[in-house]
């Protein structure tokens, strides 16, 4: 019982000193370091997805900070687990707001708590600059909101324009029965049908089973001339093998998650890798790895080692340059706002982003800076190439087309911004 | 105090009252009855998935969330209806676990359920909506109350609060009656209690539908809370949260269970929210896993009762107008069956 009292003790004692240290949100006193918080899971089967941020906020963090900070404030990346779960995430979602007073925005959340947790981060005029891709955030109201990557089912017109390009007119959609694959698949119809395409094979595929003949021999029977897919490594793997074992490979066009290491890893160890680098293509959001945006991310991120282990994988990756623009983005609003509150600097948020006449383009947070302090407006082109907000706060952007040859992901060519847009319509 | 704070601290109340209930229903089936369902959890997300589906209202053809049996229920018959799914799911799981079974085998048992549970919720996305879960449930009465958002949270707390109440009543009273004394005979010798005439089986499956009624109780009220629910909020893993908080209150001792809830996944869980970063990203959250598990592990080995151990139970001699044992009167419902 002693033990209960003095463990119940420790925990009011803790809360009770939180509170009467906190003063409550929105800016910062004079010299504090302000807080982005990384809202993402750190733990759980999607723990990658924040080592995936930590490889884009820290990067940001560590330019602005040399660069004397934003109006007089040094700035921190401060790790929030979700724990990849609406259940968990809403509490790490208030303790966050109540107990950082500096907080000035948010990484995240992702597609596991968005929908739980991106209201009430909203609700505390915290910005946010989610991953999630879930489309029910296509038409959102809340200002806060801001959305880089793309949303799920913009993949699915992506895809068909790809292969149209390509020339292929008959095809087979791969997708696990997983809700996130599945979410592809209605945009991939009916952008590949509008573009005189015909679906001959669509059936949700159950992941994981030791054996895809019947499949493949369902497949084959509607005369493909290309596989659209999305699934997990171990089912890609099974699949292709056996599809190269019985008939011989076709082209496959994959989504983002076929270029990632783990899928290509197995996948192409499964059919080898001269039949990787010969069938195999993925589409992922367009975020070259060149130019000087790029050079001064890869350049930060290499050089945070003791913040991010082993930084170079995220040197190509599309998300960890998001969100190394969106801390960016962030900075450079509160010094066109002259402000760190966030409710004052959010609207800024889309005056630093969207090009415009007399706008100077700048590529890091340091050349923003200097811009506007010489009383120049700017656009930020970031390493994730331009951000465009529509009037729901997403920034689709374009696709590239890669394949994966000798252990490297190299671009192959790329779907527009508005080719996306003029077919989604 | 910041409205930030009464904000974070209110919700922390909230899932207090929720991991109570949880733990008094897996209390009343390991605590009191001994069974070992490692399946807990599942019984938690039947509740909270009928509550969402039986608030949200029938699925939109296209839309992004595709689910069964979607209906506009009022408050509280969502939360009244996941208490009896969570019941009818356990009677199920139950008829096919624990009737044969015993001990290793049933804990065997109750962690594939638990795992196939996850893989068929997670697969079959026109169930409840797969891996992406279901989200937007309207909040209860908020509509009709016109409260401020932090207002409204405290109503949340109240409406917790009370519920909280009627559910240690019921357990109260089921582990004090002679049901209860029966029960605890059945955990503690099995063969003894049959042998006296007990029906064993129907005792434990009693046991496990209470305890499975309980869990979707508390699944209901936190997806009416928290407005959302996925395969990844309840993970087996999640079950063993409620078996360190058992163990480390008092298993058996509805109190204690309740100072374990109190402890383990509110105070514990959320105190390492408070740890200053060291380490590679993630350390801290990963690190915590391995502390639950190690909690369990020292008090298993060294306060094997918990901070507030079972009550021991002595009966007095009869008074000499007793001499004759003249049964107390007990309701019909309590009596321990044959």
């Amino acid at each position: 019982m002693r033990i209960a009292v003095k463990a119940l003790g420790a925990a009011l004692v803790l809360v009770a000193v939180g509170a009467c240290g906190s003063s409550g949100g929105g800016g910062a006193s004079a010299s504090s370091t302000l807080v982005v918080g990384e809202f993402n899971p750190f733990s759980g089967p999607d723990a990658s997805f924040g080592l995936e941020m930590a490889g884009g906020c820290v990067p940001a963090i560590r330019l602005i900070n040399a660069g004397g900070g934003v109006l007089g404030h040094q700035l921190s990346c401060v790790q929030e687990d979700t724990r990849g779960d609406p259940a968990d995430a809403v509490p790490a979602a208030q303790k966050m707001m109540a107990t950082e007073t500096s907080l000035v925005g948010v990484l995240g959340p992702s597609s596991d708590e968005a929908l739980a947790t991106a209201p009430l981060l909203n609700q505390g005029h915290v910005p946010m600059f989610v991953d999630t891709g879930q489309a029910a955030f296509n038409h959102t109201g809340d200002a806060y909101f801001w959305r880089v990557t793309p949303a799920d089912d913009v993949k699915g017109y992506a895809l068909a324009l790809w292969a149209h390009k390509a020339g292929y007119t008959r095809a087979a959609a791969v997708f696990g029965n997983d809700a996130g694959a599945q979410s592809d698949v209605p945009t991939l119809v009916k952008a590949f049908t509008r573009l005189g395409g015909t679906i001959a094979y669509n059936k949700p595929f159950a992941l994981g089973q030791s054996s895809y003949r019947t499949e493949i021999e369902n497949i084959l029977a509607t005369h493909p001339q290309v596989i659209f897919t999305e699934v997990d490594p171990q089912t890609g793997a099974t699949f292709l093998s056996e599809l190269q074992q019985l008939h011989g490979l076709l082209p496959v066009i994959g989504t983002e998650v076929t270029l990632q290491a783990p899928w290509l890893k197995a996948v192409g160890g499964a059919i080898g890798p001269a039949a990787m680098a010969r069938y195999f293509q993925g589409m992922q959001p367009y975020a070259p790895p060149s130019g000087p945006a790029w050079q001064a991310y890869n350049k930060s991120l290499l050089g945070s080692a003791a913040q991010v282990p082993k930084p170079s994988q995220w040197s190509s990756d599309p998300y960890s340059m998001t969100y190394y623009d969106g801390v960016n983005v962030m900075a450079l609003a509160m010094i066109a706002a002259k402000s760190t509150s966030p409710a004052v600097f959010n609207p800024y948020i889309t005056k630093v982003t969207e090009p415009g006449p007399g706008k100077k383009v700048v590529d890091t947070f340091a050349a923003g800076q200097a811009a506007l302090r010489a009383g120049h407006q700017i656009q930020y082109v970031g390493a994730g190439g331009p951000i465009v907000f529509n009037h729901w706060h997403n920034s689709t952007g374009a696709f590239e087309a890669a394949k994966y040859a000798n252990g490297t992901i190299t671009l192959v060519g790329s779907v527009s911004a508005a080719q996306i847009a003029a077919i989604s319509r | 105090m910041s409205v930030a704070w009464q904000f974070y601290i209110s919700t922390v109340l909230i899932y207090l009252g929720v991991d109570v209930i949880a733990c008094w229903g897996l209390n009343l089936q390991f605590g009191v009855a001994g069974l070992v369902n490692f399946a807990y959890i599942i019984f938690q997300a039947a509740g909270a998935y009928t509550a969402a589906v039986l608030t949200l209202g029938p699925a939109t053809r296209g839309g992004f969330q595709q689910y069964i049996g979607g209906a506009h229920l009022p408050f509280p018959v969502p939360i009244l209806v996941a208490g009896v799914v969570g019941g009818l799911l356990a009677a199920v799981v139950g008829g096919l676990a624990i009737r044969r079974l015993r001990s290793d085998y049933e804990a065997m048992v109750m962690l594939v359920v638990s795992l196939i549970a996850t893989s068929v919720a997670t697969n079959q996305s026109g169930l409840v909506n797969g891996s992406n879960g279901l989200a937007l449930v309207p909040k209860p009465l908020a509509a009709m109350v016109n409260l401020s958002p932090i207002g409204y949270q405290w109503l949340f707390v109240g409406i917790t609060a009370v519920i909280c109440l009627c559910v240690y009543w019921l357990v109260h009273i089921v582990t004090s009656s002679p049901l209860g004394r029966t029960l605890r005979a059945v955990r503690d010798n099995e063969q003894a209690a049959a042998a006296l005439g007990k029906n064993v089986a129907a005792l434990r499956m009693l046991a496990f539908v209470l305890g499975g009624v309980l869990a979707g109780i508390s699944g209901a009220i936190l997806v009416e809370f928290i407005s959302a629910w996925s395969p990844g909020s309840w993970l087996y893993p999640e079950t063993f949260v409620y078996f360190t908080a058992v163990i480390v209150g008092g298993s058996g001792n509805n109190l204690g269970v309740m100072v374990g809830a109190l402890l383990v996944p509110v105070a514990f869980l959320e105190a390492t929210r408070f740890v200053p970063q060291f380490g590679p990203p993630g350390l801290i959250d990963a690190l915590q896993w391995i502390i639950v598990g190690v909690l369990a592990l020292v008090f298993l080995w060294f306060w094997p009762r918990g901070v507030i151990p079972e009550r021991r139970r002595r009966f007095p001699r009869p008074a000499e107008g007793e001499a004759d044992g003249a049964p107390r009167r007990v309701p019909l419902f309590l009596r321990a069956g044959r």
